[in-house]
């Protein structure tokens, strides 16, 4: 027992051989994270040097530095994002106030730029925010309100209205802050809380107009339909009479043409058989029938 | 010569320390005695952990330094299943749920963008508070949709935009405003809801097209589209004006539809009733007909006989007839044959 615990546990060989891989571990990781840059999609970075601006690498992939403190890396976020402006009241060319909220789709497009005026994404914001309302004003001072709002598909200007905006904007943000704007439009377009009142009455009036009218129209057809099928219905009716009356006189004439040539071959015989008749139809309950009694009937009871 | 022990050999006294770090020391001598087989398994670990798996919905972005592999060609991504790529810091993937359908709620342009209402009890609206439409002839409605979209190009989307919702919410926005600024409000809250929504769904896939932002709409729907809070009893009264002045229509084509039927049904009624009478007057007439000409055969051959039969039977049928029947004497100079005597009532 002795022995072992008088055995050195570990040779200092061993220990020195420990201690030189980790040393190169260490000094491999150092050397790696200090000496280069990765640099992402949709992003770029700045070298700067000694806080002088070196060169900017604007495509993604490694890339070798001088160790910190001598160069840094500033990376810029280059992807496309949008800002919305705050509600901006302005007068159109026919003196009517309207509150426009615009949206801008941008990306930084010269990142030292981007990187030397305006700094960050937040300060970006503040400065296109003055850029495009700014703009805002003076394009909108230059058409009715009728290019933003028309039932006149002519009159209607908003497409041409965000493209004079974009080109205002285009070029000064991109000269002055590195910034390119892909796209501007409206994405709130209001009144002022002052002219809604009198928008609610004049939406009251003329809901009041229609209601009067969906009335009106509904009783003049209703009653147009109803006056159509009593002149159809009466046509129908003196069609009816009239064929009717057709029909019965034709067989009238028929009965009467055959009756007249029968009637024809003795026309006495006709005469008695009619005047039977018409003394059959004109007697009733009423009539007296007065008989000899030496004639028919009772007159053969006292023939010889 | 005093007897002497021999010298007890030095033992350096162990302190605590050493106990306490002995099996440690061990195990590293161990560990470096077989140092080229450990290094070699950590570096299978290290390659082990370049395997990744990509789910059914989704495909994965293969960056190699930071840059997407093979400049965003075939080998850029990673198809659902077990993929092998570079470890980090070589190579890293990103997955992205390239085949689910994605829901946003535009809300912007409806009171529901409001947390608190008190502003229904509001004579007016405030732009910066309410969100509404203007129509092409002066109202205002407010308007919400429901989108679903996919990824069209997830390198594109992932690489290149910030916030995707926040830009489809804007377009969808700046198109409605758009479209609903051309229409009446009459359009856009009735028959022309249809075509409104076609419009907006077309235009919206075509700014999206047009600014190559990646997205696909799947459908773009209307949540809701109503006249505001303030002008509803007025709306409603329309509506209610709208189905009586219906009911009406209706009441007068229900009137049509069962007058002209019937009357036409008495028409035909009428007509063959009129068909059936003539024939039937036809039949007779030449039932009539018949009989005089045989009746006028047999007078011919004997006229008397068939005259005083005729008289006979008519002379019973109209006895038959008449409320009262007198018989009156012959006149005078005429007499009964013998032992014959009517008499009559009253008569001596």
């Amino acid at each position: 027992m002795d022995s072992a615990m008088t055995e050195k546990p570990y040779s200092s060989q061993t220990l020195h051989r420990l201690r030189m891989m980790m040393m190169l571990f260490a000094l491999l990781a150092i050397g790696y994270r200090a000496t280069t840059a990765i640099v992402q999609e949709g992003t770029a970075a700045i070298v700067v040097r000694m806080g002088s601006p070196e060169r900017v690498l604007d495509e993604p992939g490694l890339y070798w530095k001088l160790p910190w403190p001598i160069e840094n890396i500033e990376v810029v976020d280059t992807r496309r994002r949008s800002f919305e402006t705050q509600h901006t009241e302005m007068l159109t060319k026919d003196k009517k106030n309207v509150v426009l909220v615009s949206f801008v789709i941008w990306s930084v497009s010269d990142p030292l730029r981007f990187f030397q005026s305006v700094g960050s994404i937040e300060d970006a914001d503040a400065k296109l925010n003055g850029l495009v309302t700014n703009a805002k004003i003076g394009v909108l001072g230059k058409y009715d309100l009728s290019a933003l709002a028309s039932t006149e598909p002519d009159a209607l200007k908003t497409v041409e209205i965000e493209s004079a905006l974009l080109d205002q904007v285009q070029t000064l943000s991109e000269d002055q802050y590195g910034i390119a704007i892909q796209h501007i439009g409206f994405s709130r377009l209001s009144l002022p809380k002052e002219n809604i009142a009198a928008v609610f009455k004049q939406m009251r009036a003329e809901r009041k107009k229609f209601a009067v009218e969906f009335r009106a129209k509904g009783e003049e057809v209703a009653t147009e339909i109803r006056s159509k099928t009593d002149t159809e219905v009466a046509e129908i009716q003196a069609k009816m009479v009239e064929e009717v009356a057709t029909i019965q006189g034709q067989a009238e004439a028929e009965a009467a043409r055959i009756y007249s040539e029968a009637h024809s071959k003795d026309p006495d015989l006709y005469r008695f058989i009619r005047s039977l008749d018409t003394l059959e139809n004109v007697v009733g309950a009423k009539s007296t029938l007065i008989l000899r009694t030496d004639a028919a009937p009772f007159d053969v009871l006292v023939e010889e | 010569m005093p007897l002497s022990l021999p010298p007890t050999p030095r033992v350096r006294p162990r302190n605590e320390h050493q106990v306490f770090f002995e099996p440690l020391l061990n195990a590293l001598q161990w560990l470096l005695n077989h140092i080229a087989w450990w290094m070699g398994l950590l570096g299978l670990l290290y390659l082990g952990s370049g395997f990744t798996i990509i789910e059914p919905d989704e495909v994965g972005i293969v960056y190699r330094w930071g840059s997407v592999r093979d400049g965003g060609g075939m080998n850029a991504t990673l198809s659902p299943g077990v993929s092998f790529v570079w470890p980090k810091p070589i190579e890293r993937v990103e997955r992205v749920p390239a085949q689910k359908v994605f829901q946003i709620s535009v809300d912007g342009l409806h009171f529901r963008s409001v947390g608190q209402m008190t502003f229904l009890q509001s004579s007016t609206l405030d732009p910066e508070k309410v969100g509404y439409i203007l129509t092409g002839d002066g109202n205002v409605v407010h308007a919400s949709f429901g989108v679903n979209y996919q990824f069209q190009d997830p390198i594109l989307i992932v690489t290149q935009l910030d916030d995707v919702e926040t830009i489809l919410d804007q377009i969808v926005r700046t198109i409605a405003i758009q479209a609903i600024a051309s229409r009446t409000v009459d359009q856009v809250l009735s028959d022309g809801r249809t075509d409104l929504m076609k419009e907006i769904s077309l235009r919206v896939q075509s700014r999206l097209n047009d600014l190559n932002l990646g997205i696909r709409i799947v459908s773009l729907e209307m949540s809701d589209l109503v006249p505001p809070y303030q002008v509803k009893d007025e709306f409603s009264a329309v509506q209610t004006a709208s189905i009586e002045a219906k009911t009406k229509l209706q009441e007068a084509e229900e009137y049509r539809a069962q007058q002209v039927p019937k009357a036409e049904t008495t028409y035909k009624k009428e007509v063959s009733t009129a068909q059936a009478q003539s024939t039937k007057k036809l039949a007779t007439a030449r039932a009539e007909a018949e009989v005089f000409l045989r009746l006028a055969q047999e007078a011919s051959d004997n006229p008397t006989v068939v005259r005083r039969r005729l008289l006979q039977d008519k002379l019973t049928t109209i006895g038959q007839q008449v409320g009262v029947i007198r018989f009156v004497p012959p006149p005078l100079g005429t007499r009964y044959p013998n032992d014959f005597r009517i008499v009559l009532d009253g008569e001596p």
